[in-house]
C-alpha cells in the first residue's frame, strides 16, 4: 500500500514538474478560457444587467472546454515518444497510473477554474466568490478528472484523438454539469445550502461510482 | 538445464476471432542466453516481444518468469525486466538524470542517486545529466534509454528492434553496449527481434525464426555464417507459404 | 491448410441448433398486421383522439431501447471478463440496435408531443434521459469507428459500454432539475396519467410483444451478419496465405 501511494505520488509529481517547466496544458486552457469568458461578453451583450442568469451556466461551460483541452493533452504527452508504454513496463499497478494521471488532471483543471473565476467576476461586474461555491467546484471537477482521464486513455489509442474526446466527453458529464450549474446558480444567489444538497448527493454519487469503474477498467482501456 | 530456464512460453496464442497472430509458440530463454528473432512483418515477432514484456495478454498459453507463471504474478514481477525498443520511453521535457530518477522510483531502485550517475557514466551522458532531453540526439536518447532500461538490473532484457530509425555509426554504437550487457558483469539473458539479419547473428547465441505466427526454424550461431545465412532464413520463411 | 474446419462457417451449421429466424419471421408475420389492427380498432382516447395511437409505437420502441442498451452493458462485462470475439460482436449489434429503437422512441415521442402539448420537443426527464443515452451512444460508435485494431475495438466498446450504462440513471436523476414535464405516466393513477383501459392495454400488450419480436429478430440477423464477415474475412486470408 505504501509503495503503491508512493509511485502514485512519483508519477504525479512527474507531471506536475513537466507541466510547471512546459506550462503547456495551464497555459492553454488559461488562454482558452479567458478567450470563452470576452466571446461570452460580446455574444450576450444584453445579459451584463442580469448576470446572475447567466454566469452560473456560462462558468461550467467554460470549465467543461477548458477541461477538455488539457485532458487530451496529458496522454498525448505520454504517448509521443511512447513513454505510455514506459509506464506500463514499470512493476506499477496499472490503477496507480491512473490514479496518478486523475489527481494530475484535477489538480491542473482546479487552477484553471480557481483563474477564471476572477475573471468572471471582474468582466461580468458580478461576484462569484463565495465560499459555497468550493465543494461544488472541487466535487464537479474531480468528476470532469475521472471521466476525463479514462476517456483520454481510451481517445489517445484511436485516429481522431482530439476530437473524439469531447464527444465522448460531454454526453456522459451531462449530469455533473446540469447539478453543478444549478447549485452555482443557487450558491449565487445565496439561497440556503440545505437547498443544493440533492445536486452536491447526485455529483457525489458520480465521484464515487466514477472513481471505482475507470480503476477497474483502465487495464482493460490501455491493454492489447 | 530446466533449471537454468529464466522465461519459458508454452503453446503461446494471441488471435481475436478467427484472425490469429501467433499460432502456438514455444520459447525457452535459458539463464545468459542470447536469442535473436528474426522474421518478416506480421509474424508475430512484436507481438511476442510485447506479450513477454507484459504489455499484452496471450489469448491461451502460459508465460513463467523466473519460475512464476505471469498469469498470476504481482505487478512487481515487471521488475525482472528491462526493455528497450526504437521507442524511448523517455520524457523530452525532463532532463536525463530526472528521466533516470523518476523511473527509478517506479522500479524502486535502491541507492538511487550513485545508481543514477553510475549509470550516467556508463553511456557516457554524464556531462549532458542535466540537459533536457528534447535536445538530445537520436543516438544520445537511444543511450540513455538503454540507462533506463538496465536501471534496475533485470536479469532479463527484452530488445524490440532497437536498431530502427538510428543510422550506422549509432547503431554500431548500440550493438557494442548490447554486447557489453550480454558479456559484462552478471548474466543477463537476452531476447531481442530485428530486420537486420547480419547484426542478429553477430550478437546471439541463438537464432529463431518466426514465419506466420509459428516458430518455423532455429540455429546456434556457431552453426551458421554470414555467408549461408541469407539462405538459410529465406528457406525458413519461405516454406511457410508451401501448402500440404 | 492445415485445418479446413477451422475456416467453416460459424453460421448456418446444419443440425446444430434450433434456428430462430424463420419461426421468428413467421411470428412476426403474424404479429405485426395483428398489432396495426388492435391499433386500429382500440378505442379512441377521449382528450387526445386519434394522436394517442402513436403511443403504441412509443413506449415499446423505448423499452427495446433500454433492453439494448442493457444487452450491450452485459456484452461489455463479458466481454471485459472473457476478451472473446463473441462478446463483441453482440456488443456491437446491441449497440446498434440501441440508436436505431431510441431514435424511433424520440421521433414518435416527438409526433405525440406535437399533438398532446402542442410542441414538438419538451425537456421531460424521460425524453431527455432518452435523448442523452442516443448521443452517448452515437459517441460510442464513433469510437468504434476511430480505432483500427479489432481487439482494440472491442475493449474500447467494452468500457465505453459499461461507463455509458451506469451513467445512465444519473443522466435520469439530474433531468428532474429541469422544469417540470409534461409526460404522462402510463399503467399509473398520478394526475396526468392517462389511463389505459380494456382493450387499449390488450392493444399495447401486443405491440409490446411485436416490438420485442422485432429486436430479438433484429439482434439475431445482426449477429449472425457480423459472424458472416468474420468469415469471409477468415477466407480471404487463408486464401492469401498466412503472411497476408
Amino acid at each position: 500500500m505504501k509503495s503503491y501511494l508512493y509511485k502514485v505520488w512519483a508519477i504525479f509529481s512527474k507531471d506536475v514538474r513537466t507541466e510547471l517547466r512546459t506550462k503547456e496544458i495551464l497555459s492553454a486552457m488559461a488562454v482558452f478560457s479567458l478567450l470563452m469568458v470576452l466571446v461570452f461578453i460580446f455574444a450576450l451583450p444584453g445579459k451584463l444587467q442580469e448576470p446572475q442568469d447567466v454566469v452560473p451556466g456560462l462558468l461550467w461551460i467554460a470549465f467543461t472546454f477548458a477541461g477538455v483541452l488539457g485532458l487530451n493533452r496529458s496522454f498525448i504527452i505520454e504517448k509521443d515518444r511512447g513513454s505510455l508504454e514506459g509506464l506500463l513496463l514499470a512493476p506499477v499497478d496499472r490503477s496507480a497510473i491512473f490514479l496518478a494521471k486523475m489527481l494530475g488532471n484535477f489538480a491542473f483543471i482546479t487552477i484553471v477554474e480557481l483563474l477564471t473565476l476572477p475573471l468572471f467576476s471582474l468582466l461580468f461586474n458580478y461576484s462569484v466568490f463565495n465560499l459555497g461555491l468550493l465543494p461544488v467546484l472541487l466535487m464537479g471537477t474531480l468528476g470532469f478528472a475521472e471521466i476525463g482521464t479514462i476517456f483520454a486513455a481510451m481517445a489517445v489509442n484511436t485516429r481522431a484523438r482530439e476530437v473524439l474526446l469531447p464527444v465522448l466527453f460531454f454526453p456522459v458529464m451531462l449530469p455533473v454539469i446540469i447539478a453543478a450549474a444549478q447549485a452555482t446558480s443557487a450558491v449565487l444567489a445565496n439561497r440556503p445550502f440545505g437547498e443544493i444538497s440533492g445536486q452536491l448527493q447526485l455529483i457525489g454519487i458520480f465521484d464515487l461510482v466514477f472513481l471505482i469503474v475507470p480503476l477497474l477498467l483502465f487495464e482493460l482501456v490501455i491493454e492489447e | 538445464m530446466a533449471d537454468n530456464v529464466i522465461l519459458r512460453a508454452t503453446k503461446v496464442t494471441k488471435s481475436f476471432g478467427h484472425f490469429a497472430v501467433l499460432k502456438g509458440v514455444d520459447l525457452e530463454l535459458q539463464q545468459g542466453e542470447f536469442i535473436t528473432l528474426l522474421g518478416p512483418n506480421g509474424a508475430g515477432k512484436t507481438t511476442l516481444l510485447r506479450i513477454l514484456a507484459t504489455l499484452a495478454k496471450p489469448t491461451s498459453g502460459a508465460i513463467e518468469l523466473a519460475g512464476i507463471p505471469l498469469k498470476d504474478a504481482k505487478a512487481s514481477i515487471r521488475g525482472l525486466l528491462g526493455v528497450i525498443s526504437h521507442q524511448t520511453f523517455l520524457y523530452e521535457d525532463l532532463t536525463a538524470r530526472e528521466n533516470l530518477v523518476f523511473y527509478g522510483q517506479l522500479y524502486q531502485v535502491a541507492h538511487l542517486t550513485e545508481r543514477v550517475n553510475e549509470l550516467l557514466a556508463r553511456v557516457g551522458l554524464e556531462r549532458r545529466a542535466n540537459d533536457r532531453v528534447r535536445n538530445f540526439s537520436r543516438g544520445m536518447q537511444q543511450r540513455l534509454s538503454i540507462a533506463r532500461a538496465i536501471l534496475h538490473n533485470p536479469p532479463v532484457l527484452l530488445l524490440d528492434e532497437p536498431d530502427t530509425g538510428l543510422d550506422r555509426q549509432a547503431a554500431d554504437m548500440l550493438q557494442n553496449v548490447i554486447r557489453e550487457l550480454a558479456t559484462g558483469g552478471e548474466p543477463r539473458s537476452i531476447i531481442m527481434t530485428t530486420h537486420n539479419l547480419e547484426r542478429g547473428l553477430a550478437m546471439c547465441d541463438r537464432l529463431v525464426v518466426l514465419a506466420g505466427g509459428r516458430m518455423v526454424r532455429e540455429a546456434q550461431a556457431r552453426d551458421l555464417t554470414p555467408e549461408n545465412l541469407q539462405n538459410w532464413y529465406y528457406e525458413a520463411v519461405n516454406s511457410r507459404n508451401l501448402k500440404p | 491448410m492445415a485445418t479446413n474446419t477451422k475456416y467453416m462457417t460459424t453460421t448456418n451449421v446444419p443440425g446444430k441448433k434450433l434456428d430462430w429466424i424463420p419461426i421468428l419471421s413467421y411470428a412476426l408475420l403474424f404479429m405485426f398486421p395483428l398489432s396495426l389492427l388492435f391499433v386500429l380498432i382500440s378505442p379512441t382516447d377521449v382528450n387526445l383522439a386519434f394522436s394517442q395511437r402513436i403511443f403504441y409505437f412509443h413506449l415499446p420502441a423505448n423499452i427495446m431501447c433500454f433492453l439494448s442498451f442493457l444487452v450491450y452493458f452485459i456484452g461489455g462485462i463479458a466481454y471485459w471478463r472473457t476478451r472473446q470475439r463473441k462478446w463483441d460482436i453482440v456488443m456491437v449489434s446491441s449497440l446498434e440496435l440501441g440508436v436505431f429503437f431510441s431514435f424511433i422512441g424520440i421521433v414518435t415521442g416527438s409526433i405525440w408531443a406535437r399533438y398532446a402539448w402542442n410542441t414538438f420537443w419538451t425537456w421531460d426527464p424521460r425524453l431527455t434521459t432518452v435523448t442523452i443515452m442516443l448521443v452517448v451512444y452515437l459517441s460510442g460508435l464513433m469510437l468504434r469507428n476511430a480505432t483500427d485494431d479489432p481487439s482494440r475495438k472491442a475493449s474500447l466498446t467494452a468500457a465505453f459500454g459499461v461507463i455509458g450504462f451506469i451513467d445512465v440513471p444519473l443522466v435520469y436523476f439530474s433531468t428532474r432539475w429541469f422544469p417540470r414535464g409534461l409526460h404522462p405516466v402510463i399503467f399509473g393513477d398520478n394526475g396526468n396519467a392517462i389511463g389505459l383501459e380494456g382493450f387499449m392495454i390488450v392493444t399495447m400488450l401486443t405491440c409490446m410483444v411485436t416490438m420485442g419480436l422485432l429486436f430479438t429478430y433484429f439482434l439475431i440477423q445482426r449477429i449472425r451478419l457480423e459472424q458472416m464477415r468474420d468469415d469471409v474475412a477468415a477466407l480471404f486470408y487463408a486464401q492469401e496465405g498466412e503472411e497476408y
